[in-house]
């Protein structure tokens, strides 16, 4: 293991789920029409412990942002337990949840949209101070503020000045700073750097890892971009459909995948490091649509490898060693998808 | 570079396109070279401001107003593009040269459906159309379908029928690539044509257009921020910063050597697997305005090898076989 | 272009612009618009100074001047610039104490019908269920009642007097501004700043004030200057049909229907305060137009 996180988990996952029931209109209700349902979270369960990067990966409609925010309370989920510190957060009402959101943070993927446009950078930042009344002056907030804000790498003069007038990047900045100006322990880092170039997230990536070992912070990393989550995560979770397919340590995850679904993710991405065609996966078939998953395996009507087996039962998670675990009913068969080729 | 045989395809000289706006002149693409062989696969490389897109649309004459190509040669198998009437130039958009653009929801109208829109172009350009009505109209419908069928959707017939919003991103971008190659261009130029979408979608696209561009013998320009789809899929490359173009050779050699320090303050701060546990060192700084830029290198401001001597305009220096860069430092290599 | 932004710094933006300060001053710059707004405030101003602007008493009667011609006329005089009415009264006077009664009017209906329309609009938009279903209907009905008929039949029960005109027009104003905020809430709570307050812990009271409403005041203040005009002229129905302010106090919309049975022989009795009601709407209305493209947000991308 990287790093020394303690051993009990900051944050636990138990069974959490979300699903979105769509309307019926009366017509249909008598007709007996069944629900729409999208179940966009599906039975998840896993730890976070103090200090470490949970990676979360998985393409447009995995649920991973679903997750994130179900997490936080910020969708309500429909099932399951989640707990920090020792807290069961799902069950708190409302006075203790605002509480619980002095140490539970998230930073938002889209920097023009999450900030308010008609507020000045120190009053948003200064928010959470506003909120959970931790200054007891205004100088105190301003002098607070101002700190935050250097601390992220923008000045104390921008905080007189608006949204609009700052480029993506210290746009993020700004909302990095109002994720910790209450020093949380726990941020949900939501795709932060997705919307930024390429060298603007390399800047906005340095300045997460450093924020995160001068205060001491947990992430929960979500991101599509599976070279980002290698370079930073010391766990990762792969998701599909709503359920987590795979999981352990980074390295293990990426450099040996067990799940087909891991397995062709990391054949697509394109490596710099290694110019020249690789041997891809293909999968066959489309996303299946979220409103009617495939019964037994999720992944079986694009696995290559998917047998009777895989059609009818779910598959359970099960170890494969040093933290690493997969879903598959073939897992043991110890069947790679890759080629290697010649470099 | 200015290597002219009937190997290059296009050819564009001291390219410059400015926009007029109140703030002042912005110059967008100042001084561009570029060089296309036939069937080859050039990769553009460059951030916001790079100037990247503006410059193949100036190829393809859709700069519009506030702005203007100011000064450059564009030749296109031979022709200059810039001396053609607005119909000659249309001829040519579209038939020999195709664009595709990034986001596939708004490039595609939302009001025709797919078949409509990839019947637009085959009217406009397939000559091998029957004449009569009925014989034409089924000759479109049934190119379209093969059209589809060839980008990879499923069910084409069924399909032709419906909207551009009733499919995913990366349909969609496979029917923006499925129209731009209706007509069997010369030249694809595929700006941006996977940033938005999921990495396994990507592959998918990137390698369509490999299979195409093989079987067709279609030269390709593929427009991008991410250095390794350039990686790859591109031949050659070239990185482009506010408005020039920085350095440019065969991809390996660029990627594995880098000999501008911007190419290699973008190669050394891309996040990977295989740099876990190091600082990677991101560029400082941010990109300059377009507006009144001083005469001196461009990246002077965020260099980490910048001195007193890079306070002049500096040209494209040799920097080993078909390579360039436009630094001071840089010293031709012998090839690998 | 590309989806990734630009990291290009605007230092050379003013330090402290805010959005609303760029609205007006793109404001300004719309000459037409600001022109009308002027003509407004000289509507305004002759309103609140009438004592002071109008050479007569709007009240007294002169059986000597009945039905007397403008003063360019013959027969007329030049303190009676206007003419008279077919009680002797200066029209002009009548028309300048007028004003106060249409401005009192269309500014007080606005400012109630706007306030209402905005907690209601927050509170469907925001907490949707079943307040929002609640209203919703209540607005739906409301709004399939046709105005004017249904301005006066209240007007018919409550009795005339200028508190029961303005609550029987604000008793549909209000749904106007109301739907405006219900949809810009609407649109608005799913923004991520708004998730953003909520991740903070703050409470949907601070979210409805402090986040969306600063958020979508423009269209709300863009569509209440429109509808000023609007119910500048249904007061002056009103007036036309005798159900608003009572005689001897002006209404531009009395005068005009004073006026009717002396069409053909003193058309000034009626022709000019018709004219009055028709430039102040028509500067509202273009006044109301700039204002609606100095604030679009789309129209300073």
């Amino acid at each position: 293991m990287t790093g020394s996180p303690d051993t009990a988990p900051l944050l636990s996952v138990e069974g959490l789920s979300k699903s979105y029931h769509g309307q019926r209109s009366l017509a249909h209700r008598l007709a007996g029409r069944p629900q729409t349902v999208v179940q966009a979270v599906n039975d998840v369960s896993f730890g976070i412990r103090r200090g470490e990067i949970m990676g979360l990966i998985g393409e447009s409609g995995c649920g991973k942002s679903t997750l994130g925010r179900a997490i936080l309370r910020l969708h309500e989920p429909t099932a399951g337990r989640v707990t920090f510190d020792g807290t069961d957060v799902t069950a708190l009402p409302e006075a203790g949840m605002k509480a619980m959101r002095r140490r539970m943070q998230i930073i938002f993927q889209d920097p023009y949209a999450s900030l308010n446009p008609r507020r000045t950078v120190a009053e948003i930042v200064g928010l959470p101070l506003r909120l959970h009344g931790l200054a007891k002056t205004p100088a105190e907030a301003r002098d607070i503020t101002a700190a935050i804000v250097e601390k992220v790498g923008l000045k104390t003069a921008h905080l007189d000045r608006y949204p609009h007038q700052f480029s993506g990047g210290q746009r993020q900045r700004i909302g990095i700073a109002r994720a910790l100006v209450s020093h949380p322990e726990f941020i949900v880092c939501d795709e932060p750097v997705s919307a930024l170039d390429v060298s603007i997230q390399a800047q906005i990536i340095q300045l997460l890892t450093d924020l995160k070992r001068e205060m001491g912070l947990t992430y929960l990393f979500i991101s599509h971009d599976i070279s980002v989550i290698g370079y930073l995560s010391d766990r990762v979770a792969v998701m599909y459909l709503g359920e987590i397919v795979e999981h352990g340590p980074v390295e293990s995850v990426l450099s040996n995948p067990r799940h087909p679904y891991t397995q062709s993710l990391m054949s697509a991405v394109p490596e710099v490091d290694r110019p020249g065609h690789k041997h891809r996966v293909r999968l066959t078939g489309d996303l299946p649509s979220p409103l009617s998953p495939p019964k037994g395996c999720k992944f079986h009507t694009r696995c290559p490898l998917a047998t009777d087996i895989c059609r009818s039962k779910a598959p359970v998670t099960e170890k494969v060693g040093g933290g690493h675990a997969a879903a598959c009913h073939r897992l043991h068969e110890n069947l790679s998808l890759l080629e290697e080729e010649p470099a | 570079m200015n290597i002219q045989n009937d190997d290059t395809l296009l050819q564009v000289d001291g390219l410059r396109t400015v926009f007029d706006t109140r703030a002042g002149t912005v110059c967008a693409v100042d001084g561009v070279d570029v060089a296309v062989r036939r069937g080859e696969c050039l990769g553009v490389v460059g951030e916001s401001g790079s100037g990247k897109s503006v410059t193949f649309g100036s190829v393809m004459g859709l700069v519009r107003r506030p702005g203007r190509i100011d000064a450059g040669r564009i030749l296109f198998d031979g022709r200059d593009l810039r001396a053609l009437t607005p119909r000659q130039m249309r001829a040519i958009r579209g038939r020999d040269i195709a664009m595709t653009m990034q986001d596939a929801l708004t490039a595609l109208n939302p009001a025709l459906t797919v078949g409509e829109q990839l019947a637009e172009v085959l009217e406009a350009h397939d000559e091998d159309l029957p004449t009569g009505r009925t014989a034409r109209r089924r000759a479109i419908r049934d190119r379209s379908v093969e059209m589809l069928g060839l980008v990879g959707i499923p069910s084409p017939g069924t399909r032709l029928g419906q909207y551009p919003h009733e499919f995913s991103g990366g349909m969609r971008q496979r029917i923006m690539i499925a129209i731009a190659l209706a007509s069997k261009p010369k030249l694809l130029i595929a700006d941006e044509p996977t940033t938005a979408l999921d990495v396994t979608i990507q592959a998918q696209v990137l390698e369509l257009i490999s299979d195409i561009r093989a079987e067709l013998g279609m030269s390709v320009v593929l427009i991008t921020h991410d250095l390794g789809v350039v990686a790859e899929h591109c031949d050659r490359v070239m990185v482009m910063y506010a408005g020039q173009v920085v350095e440019q050779g065969p991809t390996a050699d660029v990627i594995c050597q880098p000999k501008h320090p911007y190419t290699k303050g973008l190669l050394g701060s891309i996040p990977r697997l295989s740099l876990r546990g190091e600082r990677i060192h991101p560029i400082e700084g941010q990109v300059p305005e377009l507006i009144d830029l001083p005469a001196q290198c461009r990246f002077y401001s965020r260099c980490r090898e910048r001195g007193a001597d890079c306070l002049k305009l500096i040209d494209m220096q040799d920097a080993g076989p078909a390579r360039q860069a436009r630094c001071i430092r840089v010293t031709p290599e012998a090839a690998q | 272009m590309a989806a990734v932004d630009t990291d290009t710094p605007r230092e050379a933006a003013a330090a402290q612009e805010s959005i609303f300060r760029r609205n007006l001053q793109s404001f300004a710059g719309n000459r037409l618009a600001l022109g009308s707004a002027i003509v407004v405030f000289l509507f305004i101003l002759m309103a609140i100074f009438a004592p002071l602007v109008a050479p007569h008493d709007p009240a007294e009667t002169d059986l000597f001047r009945r039905l007397q011609p403008p003063a360019w006329m013959p027969g007329g005089e030049w303190s009676y610039l206007l003419g008279c009415d077919a009680l002797g009264r200066d029209i002009l006077s009548r028309i300048i104490y007028g004003a106060r009664i249409s401005i009192f009017i269309g500014t007080a209906v606005v400012m109630v019908a706007t306030t209402i329309g905005i907690i209601a609009g927050l509170a469907a938009g925001y907490m949707r269920g079943w307040v929002d279903t609640v209203i919703s209907r209540v607005v739906d009905i409301l709004l399939g009642f046709p105005y004017l008929i249904f301005a006066i039949g209240l007007m018919a029960m409550m009795g005339p007097g200028l508190i029961n005109i303005i609550l029987a027009l604000v008793y549909k104003e209000w749904v106007i501004p109301c739907r405006v905020v219900r949809g810009e809430t609407l649109a608005t709570r799913e923004l991520e700043y708004v998730e953003a307050a909520r991740a903070l812990g703050a409470s949907g009271r601070h979210i409805m004030l402090r986040e969306i409403l600063p958020n979508i005041l423009s269209p709300v203040i863009v569509v209440s200057t429109i509808r000023m005009a609007h119910v500048i002229i249904l007061e002056a129905s009103l007036s036309f049909l005798g159900l608003g302010v009572q005689p001897p106090t002006a209404s531009w919309g009395a005068m005009v229907a004073d006026g009717r049975a002396f069409i053909l022989q003193a058309w000034w009795v009626s022709t000019f305060p018709g004219i009055a009601i028709l430039l102040l709407v028509l500067a509202i209305n273009v006044a109301s137009q700039g204002l609606r493209d100095a604030f679009d947000p789309r129209f300073h991308e």
